[in-house]
This record gives structure tokens, sequence and C-alpha cells, in this order.
């Protein structure tokens, strides 16, 4: 008789608490507000590049804020002034892997992290290992550029306001698309000079310029990862010099060129190396990737990244790495984080201007690609 | 004659009439670009006679893979101078200058991607000896050069002796 008592008393109290819950209800995040801390982690996804990634980390927390799909062959994403809407090159084939080609800008909204439409642009883009320069955009936002190679080499200009193509502008010999301001862009050529093209309000062409020869495509290029601040682009070539490019809408002028080695540190095999190893802050300076392995060793990743101050072209400091680097990135904000990307899966992140590791990101298995930190203007 | 000029005349404005002289001058300089690749290398051709060779073709210390930046056709159905079935050879490619260690002379490798189907996943090598940016693009392996094919989906490389590279 009392073990039918217990058992009432518990069936009882089990069905109130049962009426009490409230079920929960599975909804769709949205990403809130930006911060210049925010990373975009482009994932070319090297094993299944059809189905290349972005990623949206938010440094300061390391809390993954979402992600878009973004096709076959994606580099880098460009994204509008505020930081509202996201730009993607993307390259589509009806049957996954063949039938008929498409090439596209899609549009993303940043809060829904979802396609809000798209442009057609010439089946052509270039393609290969991740560039941050395969694409740029104008400073005002309303052109976004994408680099065509055939391998005859142009660039798509896609009017971002009016979701249209504007215009292809060729640039014989001259690829990759450095902007420098609202109706211009840098390409770097293969006879050691850079090409300056101007564009009218419509986005086509309106004229181009030709710097002399400054350097040598064969024994001493320029590599193609390049970071800028303000109007100057800072570019370094296979052997470790800096050279400073200003570059206006109004043309481009050279500046004086550097060296981040001492004669000693370069005989002993001290290179720039990796995916890409360049990155600026107008307070923390030039962060350069750097390892010890001789001529030829431009995509061997870094084993330190060396810091200089801008002013006095100086190496402030040496930052230390457990595993090399392949990828670095600085945030454009006055307390700038440096990203670091191994080949996989780890980020180390720095305070920008001390230097010191202040903590790591989990990347996709097989490293990062392009790292972009986000701007909001 | 007065009939040959009218002929001429009448087939000129029709051309005129069909193509442009910008489409013409792009098909001309694709053309160039193409003609450039190959047949103007500086390389002795190979006149039925194959270097002696050594190594494992399949691994990245193979001499012939001193630039390559990809999978090695030979272990994706293929060798190192054949498509793996069904892929599809791109007909432009960037060229790398390696030491044969046999003879102690340098060839000319073109290092021909195999196109149509996604990446083989299979022995992985990047070495880059002698590669240049992406605005030098002959010598630039960092390009998908699966171009000028049906599709631009990379599978893996294959790396053919042009010939001697003349100093």
């Amino acid at each position: 008789m009392r073990i039918w008592t217990l058992l009432a008393i518990l069936t009882a109290a089990m069905t109130a608490s049962a009426e009490d819950l409230v079920p929960e209800l599975a909804v769709v995040e949205k990403v809130g507000k930006p911060t210049p801390h925010w990373l975009v982690l482009n994932d070319p996804n090297f094993l299944g590049y059809l189905d290349s990634k972005v990623y949206l980390i938010d440094t300061d927390d390391g809390r993954m804020l979402g992600m878009l799909s973004t096709g076959a062959w994606h580099s880098a994403t460009e994204f509008s002034p505020q930081f509202d809407m996201l730009y993607s090159p993307e390259t589509y084939y009806s049957r996954g892997n063949e039938g008929e080609r498409t090439d596209v800008l899609r549009f993303y909204d940043v809060e829904n992290l979802t396609a809000q439409g798209e442009v057609v642009i010439p089946p052509k883009r270039g393609a290969g290992a991740p560039h941050r320069a395969y694409s740029g955009r104008s400073d005002d936002g309303r052109f976004v550029y994408i680099v065509n190679m055939t391998p005859a080499m142009s660039v798509t200009v896609v009017d971002v306001g009016a979701r249209k193509v504007a215009a292809e502008v060729a640039t014989p010999g001259c690829t990759m698309v450095y902007p420098t301001g609202d109706r211009s862009f840098a390409s770097l050529c293969g006879n050691g000079t850079v090409l300056h093209t101007s564009l009218n309000d419509d986005g086509t062409r309106k004229g181009s310029n030709t710097t002399e020869v400054f350097f040598d495509a064969n024994t001493d290029p320029l590599t193609e990862k390049a970071d800028r601040i303000g109007d100057v682009w800072y570019f370094v070539s296979f052997s470790g010099r800096v050279y400073e490019l200003s570059a206006t809408d109004s043309g481009v002028s050279l500046g004086e060129s550097w060296s981040v080695s001492s004669r000693s540190e370069h005989g002993n095999g001290w290179r720039p190396g990796g995916a890409h190893f360049v990155a600026a802050h107008p307070q923390a300076g030039l962060f350069v990737g750097m390892n010890s392995q001789g001529d030829d060793s431009h995509k061997v990743s870094a084993e330190e990244i060396w810091q200089f101050d801008l002013e006095t072209r100086k190496r402030v400091r040496k930052l230390a790495l457990d595993e090399p680097v392949a990828r670095i990135a600085v945030s454009r904000d006055s307390a700038p984080v440096l990203a670091a990307a191994t080949e996989g899966p780890e980020i180390y992140l720095f305070d920008g201007l001390t230097g010191e590791r202040t903590g790591s990101l989990e990347a996709p298995l097989l490293g990062a690609g392009v790292l972009q930190f986000v701007e909001v203007q | 004659m007065k009939a040959i000029d009218g002929w001429m005349a009448r087939s000129s404005r029709s051309l005129a009439q069909r193509s442009s002289r910008r489409g013409f001058l792009g098909k001309l300089g694709a053309l160039l670009v193409g003609a450039a690749a190959v047949p103007l290398l500086p390389v002795a051709r190979a006149s039925g006679v194959q270097p002696q060779e050594e190594g494992d073709p399949n691994t990245c210390e193979y001499w012939r893979h001193c630039a390559i930046d990809g999978f090695l056709c030979g272990c994706c159905g293929g060798s190192v101078n054949s498509c793996p079935p069904g892929t599809e050879i791109s007909p432009v490619s960037w060229i790398g200058t390696c030491t044969n260690p046999v003879d102690g002379k340098d060839y000319v490798i073109s290092y021909n991607d195999c196109c149509g189907k996604s990446g083989c996943g299979r022995c992985f090598c990047n070495t880059n000896e002698g590669d240049r940016p992406v605005y030098v693009p002959s010598k630039s392996n960092d390009i998908n050069w699966c171009l000028g094919t049906q599709s631009n989906i990379y599978h893996c490389s294959t790396a053919v002796v042009l010939g001697l590279a003349q100093s």
C-alpha cells in the first residue's frame, strides 16, 4: 500500500514539472554589429575547392559568427564601406565540375549571411592559389574589380550600386588589382613596371600610365602580396626589399626602397616567405613573415614575423612562432590585432602594438586562405 | 584583276561587318600568348632521344618536379607526361628549368595541368624553383593552368620535358 502511495506522488510531481516546462524554439541567428576585430577568413577548401567558404570570426572571443558557401575558386571577399554587404567572386559549372561555366559576383547581406542577388561576369576570372589582389574595391565602394586571366590579362569592373558589369578593362602584360582611390587601380607588370589604370565615372576605362622600370621580374620580383596604409601600397620583393608606392587617382609615385634584412641575415638565408607575408598598420608598422630557407623559399611558411617602424625603417622586434605561419593580416583600428595563420588549423593572435601573443583561433583543418579584417567606415 | 579586286573588297567589307577590331585583336593576342608559351621557348627540341633519368616520378624530389605546385598525375591514374583517364590536358602551361642529375644538363619542363575533374588529392608537391609571381604567367605555378579547356577545374599536374634549356 505504501509503495502505491509513493508512485502516485512521484507521478503527480513529474506531470506538474512537464506542464511548467516552456519548450525551446529553434531560430536562425543574425549577425550583430561588426567590429574591426572581426576576421573574414577565406577558405579555399583546397581538397574540395568546388565548395570554397568564407568564415566570419570575432577575434576578441574566438567565436565563429557564421559562414558563406562561395562556389569554386573563391580567393578574397570585398565588402561595402559600412560592412553591411559582402561581394564574392565565384565560379560555378552546371554539372559541378563540368558543363556550362558561370562566373558571378555574388552579393550577401551581412546581417543574415544570405545571398541577395548577383551580377554575372565574363567567365574568365583568374584562379589558382588564393591571392588577396585577385579582386579589389574602389575606395568609395561603388566598383568591385575582378582579375581575368585566360592567360590574356584584363579586369572586370562591376558597378555594385547599379548591379551590372560596367566594363572589361585590358591590362596587357600586367595583372592583379591594387585600388588607388575612387576611380583607379594599379597592377604589377612582367616588365618591372606598375600600370595605373584610371576609370570614368561610369566605370569604363579613362586611360592608363606606366611607371618607369623599377624592378627585375626575373632576378628580384615584387610579390603579389601587399598591404596598404592610406595612399601608400607596401610591396616586398623576393630578396626582402620593401617598395613604397604612393598612389592616388591622380597618379603613382615611387618612394625609396629599403631592405628588411641585414647583409648577414640575407647571407644566412633569411627571406620573406609564405602564402601572404605582408601586413601594414599606421601605428604598428610593417609586419613581414620571414624564413631562413634561402632563394626560392618565397612560398615557404614564415619561421618568424619581423615588425618594422615605417618612419625609421628599423626592425622593432621579432615575433616568435610555435609553428611556421603561412598568412598574416592586421586589423585597422587603434588597438590592432595581428592574425597569423599556420598551415592548419591554428591561427595565432598578437597585440599588434606590443607583439605580445594574446590567444589563438581554430582555422579550417587545411589552414586558412586569405585573411581580411573588417573595416567599418 | 578587276574581278579579284572586287571580290577582295566585298570579302573585306563582309569580314569587317562580321567582326570587331577589338575581337580580332583579342583573339590575335590570345594566339600570340599561346604561341609564345610553347613554340618560341628557348629550347632545343628533342630529336627523338629522351633524357636518361633516375628517381621515382611519383615523388616531389624527382628532378622534373623542381618547380611544381600541385598533385602529381602519376599518383592519379596518369603519369609524368600523361593525364588520368577522362581528364583534359591544358594546351597552355607554366614552365620550369630543372637540372637532370644523370647528365647534369638543364631541361625545360612544361607543367601541363589535367582538368575537368576535382582535385586528385594525392601526392601534393610545391617546390617552386624559379617560380615567379602571377604577373609573369609563363613562370608562375600559382595560376590555375586549366585554361583553354572545357572546364577550369584542376585535377593534377604533369611534368613534360620540352627540350634542353639554352643558356
